[in-house]
């Protein structure tokens, strides 16, 4: 078995204001498979992204990317990592400079990672995403939530990554907007071997869509491993007392019944 | 003390610039004392807007037609005065964001207590403090005193929401019109919330609307439900006759569209298309889903079907689909979506 | 990705854009102050042209005449010179010393506010607390007392109102880069290896620009009324080049005699600078009414 495509080991964060917003984080994701991470507000799983974006520094512990550690190095010596780890952001309204009109916002992406794309090629890559050219150029307020994200989508793909972070990508959607996503994501990585890590408070949307589950809570790991195994059995208190909560849950029981 | 809200035929429209908007059309609703009846719909759908409607929170922004009766009152034509004694003692409303509740520069308790003296609950200080404590605790709050000397940024959201519950329910109205209560709450406390919903609802007989866009959270609180889309009632009836057999195509693509086991990766049943924002332009003689149905003929473009009984209680806004549509939710199966 | 994967997903989706939206509708401020602005500049611009007399020859035999005196329409002053005159020739260092200190202070201000929000490790407190000295300090005596510092002339009066401008052109730029720096598509950009100095130019500058061009053309609303007071103090224009607040000075004097003559270039002083502030609430209404729509 080959090694994961990203692994993060022991990964410390404490903010100024004294919250231990990561607790020794440990976690790995395989090439083209996605990783769910659920957790409640506070539980760190946001800030958890953000390290791996290299966007928020880690304390302390390691975060290697395709054999390379990323904490402690320079800013500007990884720049082709940054061009393989992409982000699709949870609010579709700010995720794009209501400024610059979408092919612009997406050339910009492609710019910034050294990227060789012209305005044909993003055209393109929108349309796979299921914008048309006429929408392309438009500006993000006259989009609706759903479209926004599928052009985020599009901007992240550009780059030709290896792994998208979604942070809460679909929680500001309509649910029915949310399954047409959904299965965007899926598609697009059984087609372009994407791996995934999903972050999101929604455990029916990742259970649905992740492979392998961290469950998180206070900054810590609370549980890990195959998504169907954890659903099935969840072994913490928490993971049981999260499952139990959820209203698809209750539904599901009540569809047994 | 019974509360039967009746809602007939209410129409609320805005006005933007030179247009004006239709964001709530022709909506019947009904709501018994002692039972929930769920709004639910997505953005754009005018669920929110029916509800604070119902309150008449839009002043003199809103054109709003139709009637509106609490225990046969008519709440539209009231003087504002008036309107302003029932608000928060006899209909009260818990907003969607408990933080924009609260005023983020002063303590709970001298919140709280203000409240209580503009609605002649209390008098004098040191009553209304006790009178405040006993709120928090009947919402679960385990230290309502120290919760009382607390600003609201010291506590967590969901004590913040149980906090907007306590002072809704001060005055057991009979009617409570609770506006996506759960959506900024974690999971876990989504749960206590709804269940304390329950709680205050078998001890007051009292009516709740609860307005959201959520089927799991509908079903875990609701009695009734009626589905909205584009500004209209799509489907209404009994909730889990509603869920398990619905006669309208939008209410089983929400239904479809969950992300429930089972159903592999890529396969999800999405509505194609997305639902009309708010604002925009809707054309009265078609129905208004046509364009995202699978089930549209030719006629569904031409005219515009009304809300009809279809059985036991359950109305649905459909000319094509004369028996229950199939879902993962349903009992056994008739028309195959 | 195959067409027909991306067309099982979508189906029937309409590739339908969001109703149209009607132009948006310049309210009665904006036209009102635009059309005395661009009155003003036209003025301004048209000076010799439009001036019946000469702005700095007088004939001592003709003076303080009233207001509607036939001739001197608006009257003449102490030293006989037509006052409509030296009003239309006063537009030019009314302008000048209104948009001129604004331009200035804009410039310094917004680079010191994006220093301070972009990189606040560096410039915040230096920058932030330094510019907090000068805003302590009731701007229009600031003004003077630099005015007073460095002595009469145009040249001096542009610079110390535009110091005086520096302090809140500042806080306002701050204040707009943190709302947009915590916008997702700044840390999209940062995720992706955007340098500081891209990321400042290409996306905060834009999305902050509209604030500030509004800020500001408030402000020279109130630059105008500024520096008119400087020159009223004897700071600002040197006789005998036309300037309204310096006519204002003049005309002080004779205030029982012919109280008339004095409300002249008052009014001129008021009508500009009522005119961008028109202009300046307008624009901010729509700016505001657009992100409202936007927001949807």
């Amino acid at each position: 078995m080959s090694a994961p495509l990203l692994r993060v080991t022991d990964v410390v964060k404490r903010y100024p204001n004294g919250v231990l917003a990561a607790d020794h984080v440990s976690f790995a994701v395989d090439a083209g498979r996605t990783l769910g991470i659920v957790g409640e507000s506070g539980s760190g799983k946001s800030t958890t992204a953000r390290m791996v974006l290299g966007l928020v520094v880690p304390d302390s512990g390691s975060i290697v990317y395709d054999g390379r550690e990323l904490v402690g190095r320079r800013k500007g010596s990884l720049r082709d990592v940054r061009r393989e780890v992409q982000v699709v952001p949870q609010n579709p309204q700010t995720s794009f400079n209501p400024r610059a009109s979408i092919v612009e916002s997406i050339r910009f992406n492609a710019r910034v990672t050294r990227t060789e794309i012209g305005r044909d090629g993003i055209l393109e890559m929108l349309e796979r995403v299921g914008i048309a050219p006429g929408n392309a150029v438009k500006y993000p307020h006259e989009l609706s939530g759903g479209q926004l994200q599928r052009c985020a989508i599009a901007r992240a793909l550009v780059t030709g990554p290896r792994l998208v972070v979604c942070d809460e990508a679909v929680s500001a959607l309509d649910k029915s907007v949310q399954a047409q996503v959904l299965n965007l994501l899926a598609e697009v990585q059984r087609d372009l071997g994407v791996a995934y890590v999903f972050i999101s408070h929604d455990l029916a949307v990742v259970e649905h869509i992740a492979d392998d589950v961290v469950v998180m809570s206070r900054g810590r790991v609370v549980e890990s491993g195959p998504a169907a195994a954890i659903w099935a059995d969840p072994q913490e208190e928490y993971t049981r007392t999260l499952l139990d909560a959820t209203p698809e849950k209750r539904l599901e029981r009540l569809l047994v019944s | 003390m019974t509360a039967r809200l009746e809602v007939r035929d209410l129409n609320v429209s805005f006005r933007r610039g030179e247009r004006v908007i239709s964001a709530v059309r022709g909506v019947d609703l009904e709501a018994g004392a002692g039972r929930t009846l769920v709004l639910l719909g997505e953005s754009g759908s005018g669920k929110s807007v029916t509800a604070n409607a119902i309150l008449r929170l839009y002043g003199r922004s809103a054109r709003i037609d139709g009637s509106v009766r609490l225990d046969g009152e008519e709440l539209l034509s009231l003087p504002e005065k008036r309107m302003r004694a029932l608000r928060g003692r006899t209909v009260s409303m818990v907003p969607q964001d408990p933080s924009a509740a609260l005023d983020p520069l002063r303590r709970v308790g001298d919140q709280i207590v203000e409240v209580l003296g503009l609605w002649g609950v209390a008098r004098g200080n040191g009553a209304a403090r006790r009178i405040a404590a006993g709120l928090l605790e009947r919402v679960g709050i385990a230290e309502p005193e120290r919760v009382l000397r607390s600003l609201p940024f010291e506590l967590s959201g969901g004590m913040r929401q149980r906090i907007a519950i306590a002072i809704a329910v001060a005055c057991e109205p009979r009617l409570l019109i609770a506006d996506e209560p759960t959506t900024a709450l974690d999971v876990t406390v989504q749960a206590k919330v709804l269940d304390l919903f329950a709680e205050l609802q078998r001890a007051n007989n009292m009516s709740m609307i609860v307005v959201t866009h959520d089927v799991g959270v509908a079903r875990m609180i609701g009695h009734d439900i009626a589905v909205m889309y584009a500004g209209r009632i799509v489907e209404s009836g009994p909730m889990e006759q509603v869920l398990s057999a619905p006669r309208h195509p939008y209410t089983a693509g929400l239904l479809e569209a969950l992300p429930t086991p089972g159903i592999p990766r890529g396969e999800l049943r999405a509505i194609p298309g997305r639902p009309p924002g708010p604002g925009e332009a809707i054309p009265d003689d078609a129905c208004a889903f046509v364009t995202r149905c699978a089930f549209a003929v030719a006629s569904c473009s031409a005219h515009r079907p009304r809300l009809e009984p279809v059985g036991a209680g359950q109305s649905a806004a459909c000319d094509v689909i004369d028996a229950p549509i199939a879902t993962a939710f349903s009992a056994d199966t008739a028309v195959v979506a | 990705m195959s067409a027909d994967t991306v067309t099982r997903t979508i189906a029937a989706a309409p590739a339908a854009p969001r109703a149209a939206r009607p132009r948006m509708r310049w309210g009665s401020e904006t036209i009102a102050g635009a059309i005395i602005v661009g009155g003003l500049i036209a003025v301004a611009l048209l000076a010799p042209v439009l001036a019946p007399a000469s702005p700095t020859a007088g004939d001592i035999g003709r003076r303080l005449f009233d207001v509607g005196t036939n001739g001197n329409i608006l009257g003449t002053d102490g030293q006989g010179r037509d006052i409509l005159t030296r009003l239309i020739w006063g537009a030019r260092p009314a302008l000048i010393g209104g948009i001129t200190p604004v331009l200035i202070a804009g410039v310094i201000g917004t680079a010191l506010g994006m220093i301070a929000g972009l990189a606040p490790r560096i410039g915040r407190s230096a920058i932030m607390r330094t510019l907090d000295v000068l805003y302590a300090f009731p701007a229009i005596l600031l003004a003077v007392a630099i005015g007073a510092a460095l002595g009469p002339g145009v040249v001096n009066s542009i610079v110390s109102l535009a110091v005086v401008l520096i302090a809140p052109i500042a806080r306002v730029a701050e204040a707009e880069v943190l709302r947009v720096r915590s916008a997702d598509f700044i840390d999209v950009a940062r995720a992706s290896g955007a340098s500081r100095a891209l990321i400042a130019i290409r996306q905060v500058l834009p999305n902050i620009a509209p604030t500030l061009i509004v800020y500001g053309t408030s402000l020279i609303g109130l630059a105008i009324v500024y520096s008119a007071g400087l020159s009223f103090l004897g700071l600002g224009v040197t006789p005998p080049e036309p300037d309204w607040g310096q006519m204002l000075n003049d005309l002080r004097q004779f205030i029982y005699d012919r109280p008339l003559l004095s409300l002249v270039p008052a009014a001129a002083i008021l009508l500009a600078s009522i005119g961008f502030n028109l202009l300046g609430d307008g624009l901010k209404r729509r700016l505001e009414v657009r992100d409202g729509e936007a927001l949807l």
